[in-house]
């Protein structure tokens, strides 16, 4: 008795292979062990044999070959995960035998995704009315009845008092300026006898040429209507100690705004830097507000007209925030503003500033960081060493706001994702991104529930697909990526 | 035909253990008898095979290290609290054999494997 000891099959495990024929004359048993270089290997291991006749006395043993193969029954062993086989024949009562790989995997590999982290922040802002208030006054005159009119006057004054001023009567060129000290007059020419209308028209004229920067005018027929511009408490429009007579009705009292040139701060991420961007917001009521010049940040003034209610305040801030298209997006109805960064990541939350506005700030949903962003994985075409241009790396644009890592050497396969997205979210967008890769020519790609499945189709063992810094996991499932050898030791006569 | 008798693991039961290679040329079936010195070792024992090619003409059979191991279907025993065992093998059909001792629990002294094989 002798040991025949040798290799039969020596092959690639991702393709059916058959083995060398073994001349089994003279070999009483043998067994025949199947290994693998990887893990992922998976078919049937199985042994043929043949009693095809060699007459070795016309045919050289060598040079025959044999052509009619038959499985041997029970001899099949089913591989997965290329572990390894034994198949061992007590009684070789066969011609010739070979060892046959049936490679069923597909070529395949799983490539697991995680959830995006990125969350942009988000904070409510409650606005408050305006309290401010424009003094107005409409004045009923009456007619010149025999130069009653003459030498009397009228009090009125712009907001906050800052200017007073008395509006007197000249009938025919006959009156004498009161010259009531700390006040500016208005003299009114008239004629005797003027009828109310004409008084007002002649009085609304004077007291436009006149008060012009602190006032406007209105009216008709017999009214005056004075209103001021700016805001501000305002002593009422009365009679003078000489009195016209006249009707003075106060229709709006004056008030002071408390919104006015007051601010809060915000801040947003910058989207190339994700850097912080500070700001702050003012509010600008009447055209009469003073930007507070808040140092170290950018400012967005907000207008808004006397006494707005806090909705309409509140749509001026989402308006003005809506125009930082690269920082802001503002939501929301009657009093809030609901402001969500435009990229995400932590960021201060918005507070009042120094000079206050009195809103409410809600708790803010705090920013994080996208763990995904610019970040990405190595896939290859089949092939060893992999063809060229077959190298790409799968990286992830957040937001739109991602900047391709383009590694050397290695074709890009972009996948734009939001920030937060779920990992069945960016699984299925990773698997359209894949398979579109090289015309859709070189992998198939299918999602399920964040785990893509990417088949080659490419034939051919491949490199697998590894992480660079996605912190996704991958594994190689559809079968052997390298070789099958098989190793037979027979006991012969 | 003659006998090939030997002993062909000496070791610490308290932790798994693997055999040196055995080459099994020329043996046409084997059985392997498993003794332990106490009564506490619970466990597994198996024959592996391999069969590494090995060309007598270029190798010295002493300095060859087969790689390649692979357990042979239904020849494992299980041990409870130390009991003996064994396996026989009708048809040695390897080139190389080895008994493996993988440790579940116990033992506190020694496992020993004795061969007896057929040779041609």
């Amino acid at each position: 008795m002798r040991n025949v000891n040798l290799t039969v099959l020596s092959g690639e495990d991702f393709e059916d292979e058959a083995g060398i024929q073994i001349d089994a004359n003279q070999l009483v048993s043998a067994s025949f062990h199947a290994f693998f270089a990887d893990n992922q290997a998976e078919g049937t291991f199985k042994l043929q044999v043949s009693n095809d006749i060699c007459n070795d006395r016309y045919n050289a043993v060598n040079d025959f070959t044999v052509t009619n193969w038959v499985d041997l029954p029970s001899y099949t062993v089913s591989v997965t995960a290329g572990t390894s086989a034994l198949i061992t024949v007590p009684f070789m009562t066969y011609r010739w035998v070979r060892a046959v790989w049936l490679n069923t995997g597909t070529g395949e590999q799983t490539i697991t995704a995680i959830a995006d982290t990125g969350v942009k922040q988000v904070q409510t802002v409650t606005t408050i009315a305006d309290t401010g208030a424009l003094e107005q006054s409409d004045i009923t005159t009456v007619a010149d009845v025999a130069s009653s009119l003459n030498d009397t006057y009228f009090l009125f004054s712009s907001a906050n008092d800052t200017t007073d001023y008395y509006v007197w009567y000249n009938v025919d060129g006959a009156g004498t300026d009161p010259s009531l000290p700390g006040m500016t007059g208005i003299e009114v020419a008239i004629v005797e006898d003027d009828t109310a209308d004409n008084v007002a028209t002649a009085s609304r004229a004077a007291i436009t040429t006149a008060a012009g920067a602190d006032v406007v005018v209105t009216g008709a027929t017999d009214h005056i209507i004075i209103t001021n511009i700016l805001t501000g408490v305002t002593t009422d429009t009365a009679d003078g100690l000489v009195p016209t007579g006249f009707i003075f009705a106060t229709v709006a009292q004056g008030a002071a705004s408390n919104l006015n040139s007051t601010y809060f701060t915000l801040s947003s991420v910058n989207q190339v830097t994700k850097a912080q961007k500070n700001f702050y917001l003012w509010l600008n009521i009447n055209s009469e507000g003073v930007d507070p010049l808040v140092a170290g940040r950018t400012a967005i003034p907000v207008a808004a007209a006397a006494g707005a209610s806090d909705s309409t305040i509140a749509t001026a801030i989402r308006a003005a925030l809506n125009g930082l298209t690269d920082d802001f997006v503002a939501s929301g109805a009657g009093a809030a503003a609901i402001i969500t960064n435009e990229a995400f990541g932590p960021v201060t939350v918005a507070v009042d500033g120094a000079a206050p506005t009195g809103f409410g700030f809600g708790a803010a949903t705090l920013g994080v960081t996208s763990n995904l962003n610019n970040h990405y994985f190595l896939i290859n075409r089949a092939g060893v060493p992999v063809p060229s241009g077959g190298e790409y790396y799968v990286w992830f644009n957040v937001d739109s706001i991602g900047t391709a890592p383009a590694p050397s050497g290695k074709t890009a396969i972009a996948v734009a994702i939001s920030s937060g997205a779920s990992a069945n979210t960016i699984g299925g967008l990773m698997a359209t991104a894949i398979a579109a890769a090289n015309g859709s020519a070189d992998f198939s790609a299918s999602n399920l529930s964040g785990v893509v499945t990417v088949t080659n189709l490419q034939a051919g063992p491949f490199v697998p697909a590894s992480d660079f810094n996605s912190g996704f996991t991958f594994a190689v499932t559809g079968g052997g990526n390298s070789t099958i050898t098989v190793n037979m030791n027979a006991l012969s006569l | 035909m003659r006998n090939v008798n030997c002993n062909i693991l000496d070791a610490d039961d308290s932790m798994s253990q693997t055999g040196s290679k055995i080459d099994s040329n020329q043996l046409v079936s084997a059985s392997f008898s498993v003794v332990f010195g106490d009564g506490t070792a619970n466990g597994t024992v198996k024959i592996q095979a391999s069969n590494d090619p090995f060309n007598a003409r270029y190798n010295a059979v002493n300095s060859f290290t087969p790689t390649n191991w692979v357990d042979i279907p239904s020849m494992s025993a299980t041990i409870t609290s130390g009991s003996p065992a064994i396996i026989s093998i009708p048809n040695m059909a390897y080139r190389w054999v080895r008994v493996v001792w993988t440790r579940t629990s116990g033992g506190s002294t020694t496992i020993n494997v004795n061969m007896d094989a057929l040779s041609a």
